[in-house]
Protein backbone atom coordinates (compact mmCIF):
# COMPACT_ATOMS: atom_id res chain seq x y z
CA UNK A 1 0.00 0.00 0.00
CA UNK A 2 1.32 3.56 -0.79
CA UNK A 3 2.26 5.60 1.90
CA UNK A 4 3.93 9.51 1.46
CA UNK A 5 6.56 9.78 4.80
CA UNK A 6 7.31 13.48 5.24
CA UNK A 7 9.71 13.57 8.39
CA UNK A 8 9.74 17.59 8.53
CA UNK A 9 6.10 17.91 8.79
CA UNK A 10 6.14 14.31 11.38
CA UNK A 11 3.57 13.22 8.86
CA UNK A 12 2.40 10.64 6.59
CA UNK A 13 0.13 10.17 4.17
CA UNK A 14 -1.93 7.84 2.25
CA UNK A 15 -4.92 6.91 0.36
CA UNK A 16 -7.85 4.40 0.98
CA UNK A 17 -10.20 3.00 -1.46
CA UNK A 18 -13.94 4.27 -0.39
CA UNK A 19 -15.39 0.83 -1.17
CA UNK A 20 -13.40 -1.32 0.39
CA UNK A 21 -13.26 1.19 3.66
CA UNK A 22 -16.43 3.19 4.13
CA UNK A 23 -16.13 6.97 5.61
CA UNK A 24 -17.81 5.61 8.97
CA UNK A 25 -15.29 2.94 9.81
CA UNK A 26 -12.51 5.44 8.78
CA UNK A 27 -14.22 7.95 10.81
CA UNK A 28 -14.22 5.58 13.91
CA UNK A 29 -10.32 4.27 13.45
CA UNK A 30 -9.81 7.63 13.17
CA UNK A 31 -11.07 8.47 16.49
CA UNK A 32 -8.98 6.01 18.07
CA UNK A 33 -5.62 8.14 16.96
CA UNK A 34 -6.97 11.40 18.14
CA UNK A 35 -4.83 11.84 21.54
CA UNK A 36 -1.63 10.26 19.19
CA UNK A 37 -2.41 12.35 16.22
CA UNK A 38 -3.18 15.04 14.21
CA UNK A 39 -5.65 14.12 11.54
CA UNK A 40 -6.87 15.01 8.34
CA UNK A 41 -9.17 13.87 6.39
CA UNK A 42 -9.66 15.29 2.35
CA UNK A 43 -10.74 13.43 -1.48
CA UNK A 44 -13.91 12.22 -2.60
CA UNK A 45 -15.84 9.50 -0.02
CA UNK A 46 -17.33 7.99 -3.00
CA UNK A 47 -13.54 7.11 -4.52
CA UNK A 48 -10.54 7.87 -2.73
CA UNK A 49 -10.03 9.50 1.00
CA UNK A 50 -6.59 11.01 1.40
CA UNK A 51 -5.47 10.54 5.15
CA UNK A 52 -2.55 12.62 6.62
CA UNK A 53 -1.67 11.59 10.12
CA UNK A 54 0.68 13.59 11.83
CA UNK A 55 2.42 13.60 15.28
CA UNK A 56 1.72 15.00 18.28
CA UNK A 57 5.28 14.48 19.17
CA UNK A 58 8.11 13.84 17.14
CA UNK A 59 8.02 10.57 15.36
CA UNK A 60 10.74 8.56 13.29
CA UNK A 61 10.52 7.21 10.51
CA UNK A 62 10.03 3.91 11.71
CA UNK A 63 7.20 4.97 13.88
CA UNK A 64 5.28 6.68 11.51
CA UNK A 65 5.04 3.07 9.31
CA UNK A 66 4.08 1.60 12.72
CA UNK A 67 1.16 4.41 13.06
CA UNK A 68 0.37 3.84 9.14
CA UNK A 69 -0.20 0.22 10.37
CA UNK A 70 -2.11 0.43 13.40
CA UNK A 71 -3.94 2.38 11.82
CA UNK A 72 -5.14 -0.27 9.36
CA UNK A 73 -5.36 -2.45 11.58
CA UNK A 74 -7.93 -0.36 13.19
CA UNK A 75 -9.61 0.41 10.32
CA UNK A 76 -10.07 -3.70 9.95
CA UNK A 77 -11.72 -3.93 13.30
CA UNK A 78 -14.21 -1.28 12.44
CA UNK A 79 -14.89 -2.96 9.53
CA UNK A 80 -15.81 -6.49 11.37
CA UNK A 81 -17.67 -4.43 13.61
CA UNK A 82 -19.71 -2.83 11.28
CA UNK A 83 -20.12 -6.19 9.59
CA UNK A 84 -21.05 -7.95 12.00
CA UNK A 85 -23.48 -4.96 13.28
CA UNK A 86 -25.41 -5.31 10.23
CA UNK A 87 -25.64 -8.92 9.86
CA UNK A 88 -27.43 -9.28 13.14
CA UNK A 89 -29.74 -6.26 12.80
CA UNK A 90 -32.66 -8.29 12.66
CA UNK A 91 -31.75 -10.72 15.73
CA UNK A 92 -30.90 -7.16 18.01
CA UNK A 93 -34.06 -5.32 16.97
CA UNK A 94 -36.43 -8.46 17.92
CA UNK A 95 -34.70 -9.00 21.34
CA UNK A 96 -35.08 -5.18 21.89
CA UNK A 97 -38.94 -5.24 20.71
CA UNK A 98 -39.83 -8.09 22.42
CA UNK A 99 -37.81 -6.88 25.81
CA UNK A 100 -39.65 -3.50 25.49
CA UNK A 101 -43.61 -5.17 24.47
CA UNK A 102 -43.33 -7.74 27.65
CA UNK A 103 -42.23 -4.66 29.46
CA UNK A 104 -45.51 -2.97 28.73
CA UNK A 105 -48.05 -2.85 31.74
CA UNK A 106 -51.27 -5.63 30.59
CA UNK A 107 -53.86 -2.99 31.12
CA UNK A 108 -52.51 -0.58 29.04
CA UNK A 109 -52.35 -2.38 26.04
CA UNK A 110 -56.21 -1.88 24.58
CA UNK A 111 -59.46 -0.13 26.81
CA UNK A 112 -61.22 -1.98 24.56
CA UNK A 113 -60.13 -5.19 24.94
CA UNK A 114 -60.86 -5.81 28.79
CA UNK A 115 -64.45 -4.64 28.17
CA UNK A 116 -64.83 -7.07 25.59
CA UNK A 117 -66.25 -10.81 26.73
CA UNK A 118 -66.67 -13.78 24.70
CA UNK A 119 -70.55 -13.50 24.86
CA UNK A 120 -70.59 -10.60 22.90
CA UNK A 121 -71.13 -11.40 19.25
CA UNK A 122 -71.71 -7.94 17.35
CA UNK A 123 -71.00 -9.92 14.15
CA UNK A 124 -73.81 -12.41 15.27
CA UNK A 125 -71.60 -15.13 14.48
CA UNK A 126 -72.63 -17.66 16.87
CA UNK A 127 -75.32 -20.13 17.05
CA UNK A 128 -76.45 -21.70 19.78
CA UNK A 129 -76.29 -25.54 19.23
CA UNK A 130 -79.62 -26.15 20.13
CA UNK A 131 -81.53 -23.72 16.97
CA UNK A 132 -78.71 -25.57 14.54
CA UNK A 133 -79.51 -28.91 15.17
CA UNK A 134 -82.88 -29.04 17.20
CA UNK A 135 -83.03 -30.53 20.75
CA UNK A 136 -81.14 -33.82 21.63
CA UNK A 137 -83.21 -36.96 21.55
CA UNK A 138 -83.56 -39.10 24.50
CA UNK A 139 -83.15 -42.46 23.95
CA UNK A 140 -85.88 -44.60 25.86
CA UNK A 141 -84.33 -46.76 27.86
CA UNK A 142 -85.74 -50.73 27.03
CA UNK A 143 -84.69 -52.79 29.76
CA UNK A 144 -85.01 -56.02 27.97
CA UNK A 145 -86.23 -59.11 30.64
CA UNK A 146 -83.90 -62.40 29.90
CA UNK B 1 -4.94 30.75 9.29
CA UNK B 2 -6.95 28.82 7.01
CA UNK B 3 -8.39 25.64 7.38
CA UNK B 4 -9.64 23.73 4.56
CA UNK B 5 -12.80 21.01 5.64
CA UNK B 6 -13.88 19.12 2.49
CA UNK B 7 -17.78 18.76 2.03
CA UNK B 8 -18.27 15.97 1.55
CA UNK B 9 -16.69 14.31 4.66
CA UNK B 10 -16.97 17.17 7.56
CA UNK B 11 -20.72 18.39 7.79
CA UNK B 12 -21.52 22.38 8.34
CA UNK B 13 -23.69 21.29 11.95
CA UNK B 14 -20.64 19.93 12.94
CA UNK B 15 -18.05 22.74 11.98
CA UNK B 16 -20.55 25.73 13.52
CA UNK B 17 -20.60 23.45 16.96
CA UNK B 18 -17.13 23.09 16.92
CA UNK B 19 -16.78 26.95 15.96
CA UNK B 20 -19.01 27.54 18.65
CA UNK B 21 -17.24 25.20 21.33
CA UNK B 22 -14.04 26.87 20.25
CA UNK B 23 -15.19 30.81 20.51
CA UNK B 24 -13.33 31.93 23.63
CA UNK B 25 -10.19 31.01 22.29
CA UNK B 26 -10.18 32.57 18.97
CA UNK B 27 -12.00 34.22 16.23
CA UNK B 28 -13.25 32.22 13.56
CA UNK B 29 -15.04 33.24 9.88
CA UNK B 30 -16.16 30.87 7.65
CA UNK B 31 -16.48 31.07 4.12
CA UNK B 32 -17.48 28.29 1.36
CA UNK B 33 -16.77 27.36 -2.64
CA UNK B 34 -18.07 24.37 -3.99
CA UNK B 35 -15.79 21.68 -2.41
CA UNK B 36 -14.48 23.47 1.00
CA UNK B 37 -15.68 25.10 3.95
CA UNK B 38 -13.15 27.44 4.39
CA UNK B 39 -12.53 28.53 8.22
CA UNK B 40 -10.62 31.06 8.73
CA UNK B 41 -9.20 31.57 12.43
CA UNK B 42 -7.85 34.99 13.76
CA UNK B 43 -6.85 36.32 16.97
CA UNK B 44 -6.14 32.99 18.11
CA UNK B 45 -4.34 33.16 21.82
CA UNK B 46 -0.61 33.62 21.26
CA UNK B 47 0.11 29.83 23.76
CA UNK B 48 -2.24 28.26 21.80
CA UNK B 49 -1.33 29.47 17.91
CA UNK B 50 1.16 26.66 17.46
CA UNK B 51 -1.42 23.78 17.13
CA UNK B 52 -4.51 25.55 17.30
CA UNK B 53 -5.67 24.40 13.84
CA UNK B 54 -4.46 21.15 13.98
CA UNK B 55 -6.70 20.76 16.99
CA UNK B 56 -9.05 22.52 15.76
CA UNK B 57 -9.88 19.73 13.02
CA UNK B 58 -9.43 16.96 15.86
CA UNK B 59 -12.53 18.60 17.24
CA UNK B 60 -14.21 18.54 13.96
CA UNK B 61 -13.30 14.89 12.93
CA UNK B 62 -14.44 13.70 16.62
CA UNK B 63 -17.84 15.39 16.32
CA UNK B 64 -18.25 13.42 13.05
CA UNK B 65 -17.70 9.91 14.88
CA UNK B 66 -20.53 10.79 17.09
Amino acid sequence: MKNKINLKENQIVFFLNSKVYPLEAIYSASYVFLDRTYIYLDGDPAKKITIFLKGKEKLSNKQLKSLFGEFHNELLNYLLRTEIAKRNKQVRDFIVGTALVSSLPLAGLSSEDSKESYLDDPLGIVVPWEEKYGRKKTKKKVNKKK
Amino acid sequence: MLLRLNKKIYSEPVIKKAIKDFTSLADFEVNQNKKYFLVKTIKIRSELRKDFQDEFSNYVLSLMKK
